[in-house]
Parts: structure tokens; sequence; C-alpha cells
């Protein structure tokens, strides 16, 4: 026995005292809280984080869960774990012990807990040692901007490369992916002293310290953001608002959308839904642009000089072509007269723009050219995952091609933030900016996205805003203009074959120094003029009056 | 009455040395489960003081087992043993308490702790009495019926690390009673034997049902033919008397024993094999087997030469070493004394047990001498059986580690015994 006491204690002591390190010094995680994201003004959170509070148990306890006793049985009740759960972990733990990898390594056998649970759980921890409370940063997202903010996710094994390790979380959408490296903060480690069900006793140094993740302001107003989302709230469709000087997007809301702080729980049911709720239609969602490509068309005549500001065409209410048996009706059946450019595009009169088609030779290729010079099928560059280029029909083969492309139907498709791009343009009479969702430190320069200066004349531009104005003026879109700051928009009614026609309207405000450019997108609306032109009525509403105005009339009616 | 004035008493041949040798490892004892229950699990339960409290219990014990008239057990042995038999009977009846039933009153009772001593008295007795005609065969059965009644009882418990500890106790008192040794080996030698074939197969893995495992099988027995052989054949080259007989005789023993193991493996469902290691090694599950001596051994060899330091053991302090407060009391006492510390507590026990054989040596009757044989037997498997363990020597059979480990039955019989071996030294005709 002494030999053997001699043998244990002296020649293999190293080896012992190494063992018995590694029993209690464990290595503990720290993770680092993620980077709050703000909006524009840097005083409200979007996403921030929170302290949750998991159950874990080291899986070689797992006997002691097993012979419990009653109190530790009301514990369970009250953690909320049904016979056959508690069963399932008892397996799981069964299943991790046998394995020997760790079994020391307390596992969490229910996340996230709720307080009161975790301070009963606390305060009787001696009776029940085996069952350890840990608590993390949790993100929680405060219900707005889901596309633009995005999510967070567990780690997948493409990631550990990357010098991730498991049960990290990553950015999976949105700002949080896109700024992954700046929110997620640089992960700590401490070696701490723990006893035999894993609890921590106390640290131990070295300690690397968790490097918080750093906070970054969007430049998204919350109230407008708010706003955007309340009008949307029920309809599938998608809202932005951009200030036109800079490209800073003030609000973008995409409907339906889905509350990233329970993503991970369901999963699979709201990616499964069909009216797919994580597709941010603002960027992703691609549809014909319907009337409010009218701005382009008008145009490219102009421009290459098919019609002067003056030529004038004569709407009886049908348009018809060579053989073609049925007429292609405009919207008033009964005709809207003699027309000029820019009553056609107040009353957006269909067949002002067929004459232009048919009889000034304003072709596909034509219109085409000016779409990509206004920016379309091609990226805006904004800094999300994911956005879409659309399509514009090069060369008309097709009969139906010219008469479809010039009210903005047909194969054209476009995004709800290419459309921004368009009426930034026109507010800022010739430039869009690149949109940026990031507010940039004081002297960020806004990047150039289209320049139209030395390809398309102020003349023709100002023609075109001017009918814009008339629109809200006199026009159908008389909701989307406000007493005391002069509007201007276009609205569109893309038909589709989904069922009702697609929504529009695209607008800036005021006439005169646009701050603001909205865009209003409502799938199956309806009518742009009757739909989308009141919300962006609103949305401007919003921003001039800072919600007062519904104030004042919440006021008057109690 | 019990103070019987018929024997003298020799004050000269009061044994201080092996009083001392009990108490000092008593306070370590004391020392170590303050250590071992300061912190963590059981830190509320203030055990060491009852500890205390049952130390001065067997105080009082050990002095009424000293004064005593130790003839007195003589007259009343077989009434023990009646009763003994019968309370170990009743404690089959009661329900299990995880599994087994082996106390009293949720535990505070052991009677299998105290059995053991009845049984030795009683075996003195019996052996004490025969001792004309020790050599024969009947003498031999009888007191074997004596042993395997309790040997029974205790192992239907079931608590076979108590069972064990009545092997050496039995063989001891069976050699000094003048059994004659013939017997002795044809127990001895198939029975170690067989244990040790036993355990090599079941951690082997070997199944001797298989064909593999019977080519196997075969070659054992072969190779240890072989072995036999060779023996002989240098037996006979030399002059030992009898010498043939004796090659014929061990290897005869032998390899009864490994048949036996060989073919009772091989009669094993696999349900039963995996129930006799859990048998042997009853703290573990079959998968996560040796948890227990695994830390046991860290515990011990992350102590060093000098050990981490009293209350520092960190194996200990953090709960890692189980039963830390009782069957592994030792590793907790190796952690935080280290090599150094180790050696002193063996040598105590050493002395411990030096000093019981001097009883034994001293006494004035052979029912003295055959009791105080049983006695030391007693402790010293005790000692060496949870020590062992804590080495990882011997499988986990849950013996306490007399004077040491937190338990009031094994403390309250553990100083009886050592108030008996006073006894037997001190009393004279």
């Amino acid at each position: 026995m002494i030999v053997r006491l001699g043998y244990l204690q002296i020649v293999c002591t190293r080896y012992y005292t190494r063992r018995s390190e590694d029993n209690r010094i464990r290595p503990v995680r720290l993770v680092p809280p993620r980077g709050v994201i703000y909006d524009r003004y840097g005083m409200v959170p979007l996403a921030d984080n929170e302290t949750a509070f998991d159950v874990c148990v080291a899986p070689n306890n797992v006997e002691r869960l097993e012979n419990m006793d009653e109190r530790a049985r009301d514990v369970f009740q009250r953690l909320n774990f049904t016979p056959t759960e508690y069963e399932a972990v008892l397996n799981e733990l069964r299943k991790l012990k046998r394995s020997r990898i760790a079994a020391f390594d307390p596992v969490i056998i229910k996340e996230d807990i709720d307080k009161d649970a975790a301070a009963y759980l606390a305060e009787n921890n001696s009776h029940m040692p085996e069952i350890i409370i840990r608590a993390r940063p949790k993100r929680r997202y405060r219900g707005s901007a889901a596309h633009i903010i995005g999510y967070i996710a567990l780690v997948g094994r493409e990631d550990l490369q990357n010098g991730y390790v498991l049960n990290d979380m990553i950015g999976r959408d949105g700002v949080e992916a896109v700024y992954e490296e700046h929110l997620k903060g640089d992960l700590g480690w401490k070696m701490a002293e723990v006893d035999v069900f894993g609890r921590i006793l106390r640290d131990l140094q070295p300690t690397v310290k968790a490097e918080p993740g750093r906070g970054v302001s969007l430049t998204l107003d919350l109230a407008l953001q708010k706003k955007a989302e309340a009008l949307l709230e029920g309809r599938t469709g998608a809202i932005i608002a951009v200030d036109p000087r800079n490209g800073e997007i003030l609000a973008m809301s995409s409907k339906p959308d889905f509350d990233a702080n329970t993503l991970a729980s369901n999963w699979n049911e709201i990616g499964n839904d069909p009216a797919r709720p994580l597709l941010n239609r603002a960027t992703m969602g691609e549809y014909p642009p319907g009337s409010i490509f009218k701005i382009i068309v008008a145009t490219a005549a102009l421009e290459e000089g098919k019609i002067n500001e003056s030529a004038r065409f004569y709407c009886n209410g049908r348009f018809y072509i060579e053989n073609w048996s049925r007429p292609f009706k405009c919207h008033k059946s009964d005709g809207h007269g003699f027309m000029d450019i820019h009553n056609a595009l107040v009353e957006s009169c269909n067949v002002f723009f067929y004459n232009l088609a048919y009889k000034r030779d304003v072709t596909v290729s034509l219109m085409h050219k000016y779409a990509l010079m206004y920016g379309l099928e091609k990226k805006t560059g904004i800094n999300l995952s994911g956005e879409c280029s659309g399509s514009v029909p090069e060369i008309g083969g097709r009969a139906g091609d010219k008469i479809n492309m010039c009210i903005g139907q047909g194969d054209l498709l476009v995004t709800p933030l290419q459309m921004a791009s368009v009426i930034c343009v026109m507010a800022n009479r010739g430039v869009s900016y690149k949109p940026r969702i990031i507010r940039q430190p004081q002297g960020g320069k806004p990047e150039i996205l289209v320049d139209l200066s030395g390809k398309v004349s102020l003349r023709t531009i100002d023609i075109i805003r001017n009918a814009l104005m008339g629109v809200v003026k006199r026009g159908h879109s008389r909701q989307a203009n406000l007493p005391d700051h002069q509007t201007a928009g276009k609205t569109g009614s893309a038909q589709n074959s989904h069922g009702d026609d697609h929504s529009w309207f695209i607008g800036f405000a005021p006439f005169d120094k646009p701050e603001i450019a909205v865009v209003i997108l409502v799938e199956n609306g309806g009518r742009g003029s009757e739909v989308a032109a009141p919300m962006a009525g609103q949305m401007f509403a919003e921003y001039f009056y800072k919600g007062q105005a519904t104030l004042a009339k919440e006021e008057s009616e109690e | 009455m019990l103070l019987a004035t018929s024997k003298k008493i020799r004050i000269k041949e009061f044994d201080v040395t092996l009083l001392c040798t009990a108490l000092i490892i008593s306070v370590f004892g004391v020392l170590a489960i303050f250590s071992a229950v300061h912190s963590g699990l059981r830190s509320n339960d203030r055990l060491w003081i009852a500890q205390i409290i049952r130390l001065a219990i067997a105080l009082v014990a050990m002095s009424v087992a000293l004064i005593i008239d130790y003839r007195v057990l003589h007259s009343f042995s077989y009434i023990f043993y009646a009763v003994g038999f019968l309370v170990l009977s009743v404690l089959l009846l009661f329900p299990e308490q995880s599994g087994v039933r082996r106390w009293f009153m949720g535990g505070a009772v052991q009677p299998s702790e105290f059995a053991k001593i009845i049984l030795i008295i009683t075996l003195a007795r019996y052996l004490g009495d025969k001792r004309r005609v020790s050599r024969i065969f009947k003498t031999f059965i009888a007191a074997g019926i004596i042993v395997m009644a309790y040997a029974f009882l205790i192992f239907m418990q079931p608590a076979l690390g108590y069972t064990l500890t009545l092997v050496p106790i039995a063989l001891s008192m069976f050699y000094i009673g003048g059994i004659n040794e013939i017997y002795l080996l044809l127990l001895i030698i198939p029975g170690v034997v067989s244990g040790i074939t036993t355990i090599f197969i079941l951690d082997k893995g070997w199944n001797v049902a298989s064909s593999m495992g019977i080519i196997k099988a075969f070659i054992f027995v072969a190779a240890y033919g072989c072995l036999v052989l060779l023996a002989y054949y240098l037996v006979s080259r030399t002059r030992f008397k009898n010498g043939k007989k004796w090659v014929k005789f061990i290897s005869a023993c032998v390899l009864a024993g490994i048949l036996f193991a060989l073919i009772g493996t091989g009669m094993l469902r696999d349900y039963q094999k995996s129930r006799l290691i859990s048998f042997v090694d009853p703290g573990s599950d079959p998968k996560g087997s040796g948890y227990q001596i695994i830390q046991s051994k860290i515990a011990i060899g992350a102590g060093g030469l000098i050990g981490q330091g009293y209350l520092q053991g960190t194996q200990n302090r953090l709960d890692f070493l189980p039963a830390q407060h009782t069957d592994f009391i030792f590793s907790v006492a190796a952690e935080e004394g280290g090599f150094l510390g180790a050696v002193f507590l063996l040598m105590l026990y050493f002395i411990l047990i030096a000093r019981g054989i001097k009883a034994a040596d001293k006494a004035d009757d052979a029912f003295g001498t055959l009791l105080a044989t049983g006695l030391v037997a007693m402790i010293a498997t005790q000692v060496f059986m949870n020590i062992g363990m804590a080495l990882g020597l011997m499988p986990i059979t849950g013996v306490p580690l007399p004077l040491m480990s937190y338990g009031g039955s094994s403390l309250l019989a553990t100083y009886i015994s050592i108030g008996l071996l006073l006894n037997v030294r001190l009393k004279r005709e």
C-alpha cells in the first residue's frame, strides 16, 4: 500500500495534479453584449440586449435529477416541464454522460426562463446544487424594422472556420448580418474554479475580457418607421421614406414581417409561410411599376425630341393598334380629351402614352435606355443583403411589348427601392444618392447613384416635376398633399396576375426644397390614387408634423 | 456479576499504545470529516459535531467492553448468536432503501457491524471449546456453518463488501483455532483463483459460451497445464519432502478454481454479468463505471508528497470526490496530507493492528486468543479493503475505514472491539 501511495503521490503526482486541475478549472466563455442598434437620433434602441437566464445541468449529475425530492419536482413544474420533456432532457443528459465528452460541463436544459423562476432557483441553490442558473446577454428586438435590423442565430458549421466557436450567435440578415463584425464584439474567456456541479465558485487568472460590440445608428426615424408599419398593418407591401438630399433611409417597412425575438422557435412556421414574411419587399420585391414608369417614358419622349411640351393627343378612352382586334382602354372610359404631356402625367392618361409609343416612335429600346439611366435593372447597392435588380425588356419583339411597357406593364419589373431612387432624381432635379441605412458620422459624403446631368435637360425634368405637383394638386392624389407643404408625386396601379392591381405611389415634399421622398407599394391594394396616395399623405404629415396632426385629430374626436 | 472477580487485573498489561493510537486516528477522523463537509454539498449539516458525539458514545461503550469480564461473553455467545441471526433475518423483511436493506431507523443503526462482533465471539467460543478435536472434519464443517449462516444473511441485504470481510476473519480464526490446514487450503486456493479468474474474464469481456471463448479458455487451461508440468518436473528434481504431493494438491485446487470460474461465467447471462460487475462495483453504472475510483485516484495523486494542505484539497472541497466523508475519507486525508500524511496514517493503523495481534498473543485462554484474533482480523480487513479501494487496488465494496469514516455503527463496533482487545490482554485467571 505504501508502494501504491508512492506510485500515485510521487511518481504520478504531476499527471494526477493535472487531472485535478482539469476537474476544477474550467474555461468559461464571456459572451460580450452585442452592439446596440439605434435609430437616427441615437437615443432609442431598435435592438439591444437584456439578461436571459438559462437552466443548466452537468451531465454527470443526471442521477441527482433522477432521484429528485419533492422540492426539486416543484422546481421542474415551475419551469413548465412536461413529463415527456423531462424524460427527453434526462435521456439527453444520460447520452452526454455516456459519451464522456465534458460530462462536467453544464448544458442548457431550458433556455430563457422567467426572472421569478430564476430568482427562486438561485435562492434554493443549496438544496439543488446540480441545477445551475446562468445569465447571458440576450438580443431584444423592439419590434420595428424587422427586415432592416435582421436577426441573429446560432452559428452553423461553416462559420466555425471564420473564428466563431460553437454556440456563438451570428447576424443572419439585415444590419445584424452586414455589420456583424462591428456589432458582435469579441468573446472573452476566464478561468474559473467550479465544483462538481459546474457551479462557478471563484474566478482565477488569467482573464481575457469580453469586448462589447460597438453600437450603430441607423438612418431610420423611429416615429416615421412606426407610422409606415402602422399604415401597412394587415396589408402586404412596402413603404420607403428617404431623404433625397443624401439618400438616408428614414423609414423602410415591409409587411408581413416577423418577430425576430421568437424567430428561432417559429422558424419552420415563418420560413414556410406562403406570405413570405422574411422577404424584405422594399429591396427584394419585384413588381411592375405601372403608371409611375410614365415618368421615364415622358423623359425619353421629351429628351429624344419625339414630342415637345405642347404636343397634344386626343384621348377618347380607347386606342386601336393594327392587327389587334380589341382597343386598349384608358382608365377613364369616355376619354380625357386633348392632352399635353403635363396633363397626361397628371391624369395618367394611357392613350397619350400609347400615342407616344406608336405614333412618335418611342421604342422599347429607347425606354430601356432611359430606364437604365434612371438606375433600373441595377441594384442600388444599399447595405442590405439580397437586394434584387428587377428587369427591363430591351428589345420589343412581340406585339404587346411596346404597348405594355409604355404604361409600365409587361415584363418590366422594379423594386420599391429603385422607385425611391427615381423619385429622388425628380426631387433633386437630376441626381439621386445611394440609399443608406447607417448614419454616417459628420462629413460622410453621399455617394451619387444616378446623375442625369448632361443626359437629360433640366427643362425636361422640370416639365415632369411640375406635372408631379399637378398630380397632388388637381389630379387623383389630392390626399397625398398637405395644406402647408407642397408635395408632388405619381400614382401607379400595376396590373398583375395575382388579383387586384398593385397600388403604387411615389412622391416627395416640399416641392421647392425636397426633404423627404416616399415610395408606397401595396400588393393587390387596388388603385394607387385610392390606397397608396393617402398613405403617402400620412407619411408626409408624420414627417412634417411629427405626429402632431394625428394627435390633434385624436383630441378632437374625444 | 458482570464484573466477576475470578480474574485478576494485570494493570501492567494495559495497552496504552493501542488506546492512544485509536484515539489519535479518531481525532484525525474528525478533522478529516470536518474537511470533507466544511464546504460544498453538506456544508450545512455539521456532521463533524455528530461524529464527536458518536465518538463520546463509542468511548463509553469501549469502557464497558473493557471493564466487564470477557468470559461473560463466552457464556452468552450462543444467545447473542441467536439474537443476531434473528435481527439479520428480520432486516431482510424490511422494504429496500435505495436497493439495499442494511439499516435500521433510516440508516442510524447498521446491524451488520455488530453481527460481525457476535460472530467473532461465537466462533471464538466454538473453536475454543473444540480445540481438542479441532483437526477433524466435523469441527471444520460446524465452524463453517456458523460463519456461512451470517455470511448468507449479510450477503442477501445485499452487502457484498461486508460479506467479504468475513472471509479473512473466519480464515484467521480457523487457523489459530487449529483447523486442519489442508481444509483451509481447500477453501483458499480455489476461492482466490476463481475470484481472480472471474474478474479477469469479466474485465476482458470474454464470453466463454461462444466458440472464440472456448478456444481462449482452452488455451488458458492448456497454458496452465504446461505450467503445472513444469512445476512438477522442477519439484521432482529437488529433495523437498512430499513435493510431488503438494504440487498435485495445489494444482488440483487451482484447476478447480479456474474451471469453476470458467463454467460459472459461461453460464451467466449478460444481465447477470453486469449485475455481478455492479455488485463488485456498486457505485457506478456499467457505462460510466469507475468514476469514483478515478476521482479518488486523482485526489490521492494530486496530494503529492506533502499534500495540498488542510481544507485545501480541491477534489474534496469541490465535491468531485464522491462519498468523501464516508467511504473515501482516506482520499481526503491523502489529498490534503500528501504522501507523508497518508504514510503516517498507515503507520498508525499498522501500530493498531500490531498491538491487537499482541493482545491475542498475550491472552490468557484460548477463547481470549481467538476473540482477539477475530477482532484484529476484522479491523485489519476493513482497513485494507477501504484503503485498497481508495487507492484503486480493490473493487469498490463500500466498507468504511475503521475509526475515520463518518458513521456511528462502525465507530461503535470498532471501539467495542478495541475495548475487548484491551480487556483480553488485561485479565488473567
